[in-house]
């Protein structure tokens, strides 16, 4: 049984703009939405991200919904709606009500708990919201997906840090060819703007204070972005039965872990992760375009991933265009592989290929065409998404124009 | 104390102040199980008072809410 598995919606939440439209617009644009934080935070060293613009919850949710949405719930039930509407099915309709949904989350709901700890440590209150457990659970974005759309197949949360989101399309994709599900929504949805993760990437040393430079030889770590990104997914014959409009097909992946580092990457465990994911799609290095990749900006991730793609692709590697789109929607932690697969679902779709913005000068040790700062106009018929986190948590999504 | 309880029920549950009176049933104004807890973590923070789990059950109408704040304030 070869069931095919087609990408027939999207939606994304990013600092790029609340809707797919003005996502994708800014990202042909080359625009880049890292600003400084404003309000800055108190002793808190970062001082640039990429924040949502004017996102006003009131705007999608009433009251009670609210009280019951922490911040990252919010992005995940906004961009489902869009990727629901996008592929033309609404809340009722069969095919959504069997679907499953599966979401990624890198941190869960942040929001919440730090407004549960200022209370208890800071204001020294003996209580607590009483909805601060069902708000602030990891798994409470796949709960609220599933409740404000009517989804009741398999649902629920997972995460791998900054892998989170293509491991949860890849769950999607794993389950609609096993014949458990014909539809599945996935995607991934994070929101780290809090006083305590933000002190706490300040520790790590690897946020950038400038803006996000993927492969420049001048680049200074990664910029954090909040957003979700959604995926409709069907198999071939559910999306033609229904005369759904196909982006692409999501030919196969691959995943591996380094049992190596918690922080650092590692080159063979990139490599063996885009490997199996060529495998599994049945494609040859040679017939690849373009590969949206983790592109990070940090010293280490940037030349370790150009390492893996040149050892893998050899002399097709001149070849390729690769960019980082992290320079312009941010590092949106597990949502970040999400908003990068709506991305490249969409450079296969409009035949453009998304630029690395805020490129400077090339770095010696990331020797590739980058697609520097302009967007570029070219037939993709197969592409890889790439994401690795930390802990050594790989997942790479290959990708295929769609022909019968 | 009514009208302090009836003004943080109505907060809460988004109804006109006008609908709250002693013998309205929460379930009337649309309190179900999971917002009456938010109405009585409200009545805690106004009132500085601890509300004892084992007196959820038999509050079922505004009055009852009364009663019981009245308890455990003397």
């Amino acid at each position: 049984m070869n069931r095919r598995v087609m990408i027939t919606g999207l939606g994304s939440v990013s600092a790029l703009g609340l809707n797919v439209p003005s996502f994708w617009n800014a990202i042909v644009e080359g625009r880049s939405a890292i600003k400084p934080l404003d309000p800055a935070y108190d002793g808190v060293k970062i001082s640039v991200g990429a924040v949502l613009p004017e996102f006003q919850s009131d705007n999608y949710f009433s009251s009670d919904e609210l009280s019951l949405l922490d911040r990252f719930s919010q992005l995940a039930v906004v961009a489902a709606r869009e990727a629901v509407e996008d592929a033309g099915l609404s809340c009722g309709d069969q095919a959504l009500t069997d679907a499953a949904v599966i979401i990624g989350s890198g941190c869960g709901g942040k929001h919440t708990d730090e407004v549960t700890y200022e209370k208890l440590y800071r204001q020294n209150s003996s209580r607590v919201h009483p909805l601060t457990i069902p708000r602030g659970m990891p798994s409470a974005a796949a709960s609220m997906v599933s409740l404000h759309l009517g989804i009741k197949g398999p649902a629920y949360v997972l995460s791998s840090a900054c892998a989170s989101g293509s491991h949860a399309i890849i769950q999607g994709i794993s389950m609609i060819k096993s014949g458990l599900v014909d539809v599945a929504l996935v995607g991934a949805s994070d929101a780290p703007f809090t006083y305590g993760l933000l002190k706490s990437w300040d520790a790590l040393r690897v946020v950038s204070n400038d803006t996000c430079r993927p492969f420049s030889k001048d680049r200074s770590g990664m910029v954090l972005g909040e957003g979700s990104g959604m995926l409709l997914l069907e198999t071939e014959e559910h999306a033609k039965a229904r005369g759904a409009r196909i982006y692409a097909e999501l030919a196969g992946c691959g995943m591996t872990s380094d049992a190596h580092h918690i922080t650092r990457p590692n080159v063979s465990g990139i490599i063996r992760a885009m490997d199996k994911a060529l495998l599994h799609a049945a494609l040859n290095v040679n017939e690849v375009d373009y590969i949206n990749a983790h592109g990070t900006a940090t010293l280490a991730n940037d030349i370790a991933e150009t390492e893996a793609i040149n050892q893998l692709f050899q002399g097709h590697a001149r070849q390729l265009a690769i960019s980082s789109t992290k320079s312009m929607h941010g590092h949106a932690l597990g949502a970040s592989s999400a908003l990068e697969l709506v991305a490249t679902t969409l450079s296969i779709h409009h035949g453009i290929i998304p630029p690395t913005a805020n490129f400077t000068e090339a770095d010696e040790l990331c020797d590739l065409d980058y697609v520097p700062n302009q967007a570029r106009q070219q037939t993709i018929s197969n592409a890889l998404s790439n994401a690795f986190a930390f802990g050594g948590l790989n997942a790479v999504v290959a990708l295929k124009k769609y022909s019968t | 104390m009514l009208e302090k309880i009836a003004v943080t029920i109505a907060k809460v549950a988004h109804c006109d102040i006008e609908d709250v009176k002693p013998d309205t049933k929460l379930k009337e104004l649309g309190i179900d199980s999971l917002k009456a807890i938010s109405v009585l973590f409200e009545l805690e923070e106004v009132f500085d008072v601890e509300i004892p789990n084992e007196l959820i059950p038999s509050i079922v109408t505004v009055n009852d809410i009364v009663q019981k704040l009245d308890d455990i304030r003397h």
